[in-house]
């Protein structure tokens, strides 16, 4: 008799715990998410990824800052300079677009032959 | 305990756990997301770049797209501090400019922004010309330094600048102030004489010219100033903090053609005392 009276208050105990998870789950995962905007670049969606690329290009444009651009860089999956420009290149984006990625990829260290003609037209 | 005790105890402790687990052992991540949702260091820097990209590349439409969502207060301060580093390092003024507009969109009006959008033009009142008390340089921002690569800056290979206000004569000196000090100072104050009818009677008044860039060179380098920066000296003021001994040559607007003026930092006599010799030179120029 006693033995059942527990089980009986074990199984309440066990299914208010479940309900309880299940509900902090859904507040917390889905209604009232803890810092919604805690994503990285790396997170951006892809064509905002690449504007973040061009941003970052046309930011060392003015500052001149080679190694906030690294930085900047480091946030993005390896190599994406090289890959977006190689593409837009491929695709015959303006040169007011290309030429700033070409000179930022050259002054890192890795361009391309496709990049030289930018770096020409480029040139002061 | 019955058993709906049980159960809100159960549900108690459940909700608890669940949301310590969600909150804060594993909140969730975005993905393929936009830059509002970035982190705020890295929102700020979206902005900045944003900024600086504006005054790189002028496309007003992009510049709104890539600020969309965010929120004014956080692009407020930035395009502001922006500008105030692009000043201080010396950009392009046509950058200048364009960091100016995007700065004033966005509420800022601050004498920084009223110079690079021209509001400033026309100052009602000229502020004084000559003086006999000692100048201090001002550390920022009204001389520069230029980095040494990686800008289009160096002279004389500049980038054509647009010139705020309308054509002027050629700057003609007319006072030179010399004091003594140490570390020693070029100071210039801009002026343009403009005719005025009071009572059927010619006036000539003096109003000050913000916005101008100054330009000195010497012999391995340049730095330039923008007049305006330091209101209390006058609208048309700007100074360079300057070596003993070199000799400068003093340009406005563009450091091309001859200078306006050649000037070598010379040590004081020994009735001044110690120190080099200081200056501020007026100039004046009027409408074409």
């Amino acid at each position: 008799m006693y033995d059942a009276v527990h089980m009986k208050r074990l199984l309440w105990f066990i299914i208010g715990l479940a309900l309880g998870v299940g509900l902090a789950l859904f507040i917390g995962w889905q209604v009232l998410p803890v810092q919604r905007a805690n994503s990285s670049p790396a997170l951006l969606r892809r064509d905002y990824q690449e504007e973040y690329l061009r941003l970052t290009a046309a930011a060392y444009q003015v500052d001149g800052d080679l190694a906030r651009a690294q930085q900047r860089l480091a946030e993005l999956p390896p190599d994406s300079l090289v890959k977006v420009t190689e593409r837009w290149i491929a695709q015959g984006k303006s040169d007011a677009i290309l030429i700033p990625l070409a000179q930022l990829a050259r002054d890192l260290g890795v361009s391309t032959p496709g990049m030289q003609p930018y770096l020409q037209r480029g040139a002061p | 305990m019955k058993a709906w005790g049980v159960l809100i105890v159960g549900l108690i402790l459940g909700l608890a756990a669940g949301l310590l687990y969600t909150w804060v052992i594993s909140p969730p991540e975005y993905y393929d997301t936009y830059p509002p949702l970035l982190d705020k260091p890295y929102r700020a820097d979206w902005v900045q770049m944003t900024v600086l990209a504006y005054g790189a590349e002028g496309n007003w439409n992009r510049t709104q797209l890539r600020l969309q969502g965010l929120p004014e207060a956080e692009i407020r301060p930035i395009a502001a501090s922006v500008l105030d580093s692009a000043v201080v390092t010396g950009r392009p003024l046509v950058t200048l400019q364009r960091i100016a507009k995007l700065a004033a969109f966005y509420g800022i009006d601050t004498p920084v922004v009223q110079i690079y959008t021209g509001e400033l033009n026309t100052a009602p009142t000229p502020a004084p010309i000559t003086t006999d008390q000692d100048i201090p340089p001002t550390s920022t921002p009204t001389a520069t330094a230029i980095p040494p690569t990686n800008t289009p800056l160096p002279a004389p290979t500049l980038t054509p600048t647009t010139p705020i206000s309308p054509a002027l004569s050629e700057f003609r000196i007319v006072s030179q102030t010399l004091t003594c000090t140490d570390p020693p100072h070029i100071a210039v104050s801009l002026m343009l004489s403009h005719t005025i009818t009071v009572r059927r009677r010619e006036e000539v008044e003096w109003l000050p010219l913000p916005g101008r860039e100054v330009w000195l060179l010497w012999e391995d380098g340049a730095d330039r100033a923008v007049t305006g920066f330091n209101p209390e000296m006058g609208l048309g003021y700007a100074d360079f903090a300057v070596a003993p001994g070199r000799v400068y040559k003093l340009y406005i607007d563009v450091p091309r053609g001859a200078p306006i003026s050649t000037i070598q930092v010379e040590p004081c006599t020994a009735d001044e005392g110690e120190g080099w010799i200081s200056r501020l030179l007026v100039f004046i120029t009027q409408e074409d």
